[in-house]
């Protein structure tokens, strides 16, 4: 906490002795945070006063029609909703995995000199601009799936429905391949913030139920990782909302088109994506309208984080750290 | 590959039910044990593979794409050879700069604040939301940036991006200064007021000073990721094929001028855009790297 009590006394008005320096310095700072608060009221703000007139045309099919037809003048956000979803929730399931894994994996089991420099190369990932993976997608990632992966994945699993049909023509984009690429993007996320309620879970509890004969992964599955359970849930959405909110790398691979179909392998367009698309060259209507999904956008994430945040301190204040 | 992995998938899966059922107790364990194990190296490696592949696939192809060409010439027309990202380059440093401008104050302040001057709920409020606020996609930060500027002067300019830099800057700023500033021990800030400074005197001369390189290692990171952000200057500072050197007009950056290269069907765009690329991902772990290993050296002793 702040230092232990300001250097005026007690005695006297404590006003009257305020410098103009303590005085300048604390609304300074007072006013920056603020600030800080003024900006988000702003963001809001402003993302409800730009989707008004696209809600007051539109009203509820905005949110539940799946036709985007700029020309047409008909939008309906379904579609993006879904691609939103469905490219994060593959990610979740791919990249959380890997990074909850690899985390268990750092802080329990390995060596103890691997936790550092293989978390400085996870973390790495984390600091690789989005339009690099993007790049990456377009000139490697998606050659690579369209000419061996997916054709294989239809053989094989054609029949499901969700993995192309034989005979259809694959482009490479799509939902599966967002994906795939925003699994690499959040694999940092979560392993970064799962490293960290992992290793706040007290040694004694570790150390009892090793010297009660536990070997290292029955400590990581009977104590660790229930006790801090809820953090890696939080790692978790925090990755989703990462995931979800992703815009650049997203709008390089997935395929821009505004349809809904189970098939992973056809092209989609996410929230994000379709804004970074659109919104440059867009008419009032459909900047509204794109406003409006940025505003679905930010409320969605803004719920995860705030969920995923209260997760992780309760671990946290658990273990005393807050 | 995909059935070779998969038959091969199942049959560990088979192996490990069928030992798993048949050993005795003690050897359960341990083959339980390894098999985390495994699992453990197998998903690291995973992850690393896209970060090995990504970096030799930038190296390979970017790095014929950097001559002086690549520093000296601007964007020319689509297709034509003897394109550079001088103008990017240079539109990259004046829109970071100005992001830093606007964003590292207010972040460093707010960071002040939260760890010396505000208790209660409002202070708690403030963290959280800052916390918070990192998660913010960065397509609203550019909508934002729209809306206030470019939407108001109707035209594209820098000042539009550099805000919606900014607004991703503040929150990740705040949060470096205040943990920074809490790593510095008690004692120092009592022996200071021992002495009789006041608050402010103590903050600026004795805790700044202490969190100095932690505070500095952060906000270069900060800037380094904006420096990379694409989304937020799509329709803010939008782009540009010339050098611009003035914040009121649209300008180039780079990743926005990868963007626009990576998409067209022009082998020499795509060389520019990998090269460009190459370039930024040089930059960030130049950045990333030494700035750490400075802090490092530098961090003064605190216990």
């Amino acid at each position: 906490m702040a230092a232990a009590g300001l250097p005026v006394g007690k005695a006297g008005s404590s006003k009257a002795r305020l410098s103009v320096g303590d005085v300048v310095f604390r609304a300074a700072t007072t006013a920056a945070a603020g600030l800080v608060l003024g900006l988000i009221i702003l963001i809001v703000w402003q993302l409800i006063a730009g989707s008004v007139p696209v809600l007051e045309k539109e009203g509820g099919s905005f949110f539940m029609s799946p036709i985007w037809d700029v020309t047409k003048g008909q939008y309906g956000a379904l579609a993006f909703v879904w691609g939103t979803f469905a490219s994060s929730i593959i990610a979740l399931i791919v990249g959380g995995t890997i990074g909850v894994a690899i985390s268990a994996y750092l802080v329990e089991l390995a060596p103890k000199f691997l936790l550092k420099p293989i978390s400085l190369l996870v973390d790495l990932l984390a600091a690789i601009p989005s339009i690099i993976y993007g790049l990456w997608g377009i000139f490697v990632l998606i050659p690579w799936l369209r000419g061996s992966l997916f054709p294989e994945m239809t053989a094989l699993f054609g029949w499901t429905g969700l993995f192309g049909s034989p005979g259809t023509p694959m482009p490479g984009t799509g939902l599966f391949t967002a994906g795939l690429v925003l699994a690499i993007m959040i694999i940092p996320t979560v392993a970064a913030v799962t490293r960290e309620v992992l290793l706040v879970v007290p040694k004694p509890m570790r150390d009892g139920a090793l010297a009660l004969g536990a070997n290292r992964t029955e400590v990581l599955k009977g104590v660790q990782i229930p006790y801090a359970s809820s953090g890696i849930l939080g790692a978790l959405l925090l990755g989703l909302g990462r995931a979800l909110g992703e815009t650049m790398a997203v709008a390089m691979v997935i395929g821009n088109s505004a349809q809904i179909h189970l098939d992973l392998f056809r092209p989609a367009a996410s929230l994000a994506s379709n804004i970074a698309n659109e919104f440059g060259e867009a008419g009032p209507m459909q900047r509204s309208a794109l406003i409006g999904l940025g505003l679905m956008l930010f409320l969605v994430t803004l719920v995860l984080n705030v969920i995923a945040r209260l997760l992780v301190h309760r671990v946290q204040a658990r273990s005393g750290l807050r | 590959m995909i059935r070779a992995l998969l038959i091969g998938g199942v049959a560990i899966v088979v192996i490990y039910t069928i030992l798993i059922l048949v050993l005795p107790w003690e050897s359960r364990r341990r083959v339980r044990h390894l098999a985390t194990y495994a699992l453990g190296v197998c998903c690291t490696i995973v992850a690393l593979i896209p970060l090995v592949m990504l970096v030799t696939y930038l190296v390979k192809a970017g790095a014929p794409g950097l001559g002086a060409d690549f520093f000296t010439q601007v964007q020319k027309p689509i297709g034509e050879p003897g394109s550079g990202m001088k103008h990017a380059i240079i539109g990259s440093l004046i829109i970071v700069s100005l992001a830093s401008a606007i964003g590292v104050p207010i972040g460093i302040l707010c960071g002040i604040y939260l760890a010396e001057v505000g208790k209660g709920k409002f202070a708690a409020a403030i963290r959280f939301l800052s916390e918070v606020m990192t998660g913010l996609p960065s397509i609203i930060a550019g909508i934002l940036g729209f809306a206030l500027i470019v939407a108001r002067y109707e035209r594209f300019s820098a000042w539009a991006g550099a805000l919606a830099l900014s607004i991703l800057m503040i929150p990740v700023v705040t949060r470096v200064t205040e943990e920074a500033i809490r790593l510095v021990p008690k004692a120092l800030r009592e022996a200071s007021f021992g002495l009789g400074a006041q608050r402010w005197q103590t903050v600026v001369k004795v805790v700044l000073p202490s969190a100095r390189s932690a505070i500095l290692t952060g906000v270069i990171l900060a800037v380094a990721r904006v420096g990379g952000e694409t989304a937020p200057l799509l329709f803010t500072a939008a782009g540009q094929s010339l050098v611009n050197t003035d914040p009121s007009r649209a300008m180039a950056a780079l990743p926005l001028s990868i963007y626009l290269n990576a998409n067209q069907p022009f082998d020499t765009s795509k060389q520019l855009a990998i090269s460009g690329a190459l370039f930024l991902v040089i930059w960030i772990a130049f950045v990333n790297f030494v700035i750490r290993w400075i802090a490092a050296k530098t961090q003064p002793r605190l216990s």
